[in-house]
């Protein structure tokens, strides 16, 4: 069985920061996996700047089974309007053309890092009727990172580094960035407020790190991979 | 930058408090502009449901857990079961020294590996789990000699 997944650009500028670096690690895992697929829309790969991210975008060119579709024009619009007329389903642009390119390719997991879409992506599949595990599946970057895991590219020590790098150096400033700023405004009762609701989101979010590490860690235990 | 207020009617929208044709009644613009400004929306989820997202997500890695873990089962099937398995010599007693074990060989059928003993420098140890065999090619570099070594695997 071939695993689709397609990819929004929000994974592949995630993977490709300096302080996270997972490029030679997701392009190993692309390289030695040809039971997977990962597919991207031409606009969505073009949405990930050349500018910083040209010697990424070169190397994954290379490879057969990261495979960059042009869109359908025609069918995307129809897409659109159904989505929107008929499901009353709001979703931007660039995300529409992640989930149609999903749909398309009868993919089995959609990643992004965008909790907005991946939101939207539920949304999508709970007004179809959609209850398949892995038929356009959400997943985020730490999910992308969990399949290398599974799939044996990296070994546990990496996994944890990786996973909680990614929370360090990209969760936590994608949520400073796009939540709190915007919502610190008002007066000091109407902030504490908003600050308590902040951390335990985050502590929220932090949880969903922590979980798959925790599980991994108590089965390598079992395996007897690490002494008590 | 977008005006709050329009804003606001945006994100109403995305939120599913209000139709298409409500906006576009509040917003007083023609439906492409109004398509216009969903097309470039960066919609950011109310707080409340990041905690039903992280919920999801957590049940994302559980089914990534599950059809991952089926597949790597049926490519391990596929193909021959053997693999090579490093080993950590302890100089102070070689006989107790440590396997170090792929980790892509590590599933519900791997079978795991119940005794082993390896004299001298062993420079790599075979698996192979249809004969139920681990083969250990060991060198002793002080002397020169070079001989191989067996062991047993518990299903």
């Amino acid at each position: 069985m071939t695993i689709k997944i397609v990819l929004d650009a929000s994974v592949l500028i995630d993977i490709d920061t300096n302080r996270v670096n997972l490029v030679d690690t997701f392009i190993n895992f692309v390289n030695s996996k040809k039971n997977y697929e990962i597919i991207m829309s031409q606009i969505n790969f073009d949405e990930v700047a050349n500018l910083y991210h040209s010697e990424m975008k070169r190397r994954l060119g290379k490879i057969d089974n990261f495979i960059v579709k042009p869109l359908d024009e025609l069918e995307f619009e129809k897409f659109s309007s159904h989505i929107q007329n008929d499901l009353g389903v709001f979703i931007n642009k660039a995300d529409r053309v992640v989930l149609f390119q999903g749909i398309k390719e009868n993919s089995n997991f959609i990643a992004t890092s965008d909790t907005g879409f991946f939101d939207k992506i539920n949304e999508y599949r709970t007004k179809k009727g959609i209850t398949t595990n892995g038929q356009i599946s959400p997943i985020t970057t730490i999910g992308m990172l969990n399949i290398i895991f599974k799939a044996g590219i990296i070994d546990s020590s990496v996994f944890f580094d990786k996973s909680l790098a990614l929370f360090k150096y990209k969760e936590i400033d994608s949520y400073f960035s796009q939540v709190v700023i915007q919502d610190l405004k008002g007066d000091g009762n109407k902030r504490n407020e908003t600050t308590k609701n902040h951390i335990e989101n985050l502590q929220w979010r932090f949880n969903f790190y922590k979980k798959p590490l925790v599980d991994e860690y108590k089965n390598m235990k079992r395996l007897g991979l690490i002494q008590a | 930058m977008i005006d709050p207020e329009i804003e606001k009617v945006v994100s109403s929208l995305f939120n599913n408090e209000i139709s298409f044709s409500s906006a576009l009644k509040k917003l007083k613009i023609s439906d492409k502009q109004l398509q216009e400004l969903i097309d470039n929306y960066h919609w950011i989820p109310p707080l409340d449901k990041i905690k039903q997202i992280s919920k999801l997500e957590n049940d994302s890695i559980a089914l990534i857990n599950e059809v991952i873990q089926k597949e790597e089962i049926k490519t391990q099937k596929s193909k021959p079961k053997c693999c090579e398995v490093s080993i950590r010599i302890n100089p102070l007693s070689p006989r107790e020294s440590d396997y170090v074990i792929p980790r892509n060989f590590i599933s519900p059928l791997t079978p795991v590996i119940e005794s082993f003993s390896v004299m001298g420098n062993c420079e790599s140890i075979l698996v192979d789990t249809q004969r139920n065999s681990m083969h250990a090619h060991a060198r002793t570099y002080d002397h020169g000699f070079e001989y191989w070594m067996s062991g047993r695997i518990a299903q």
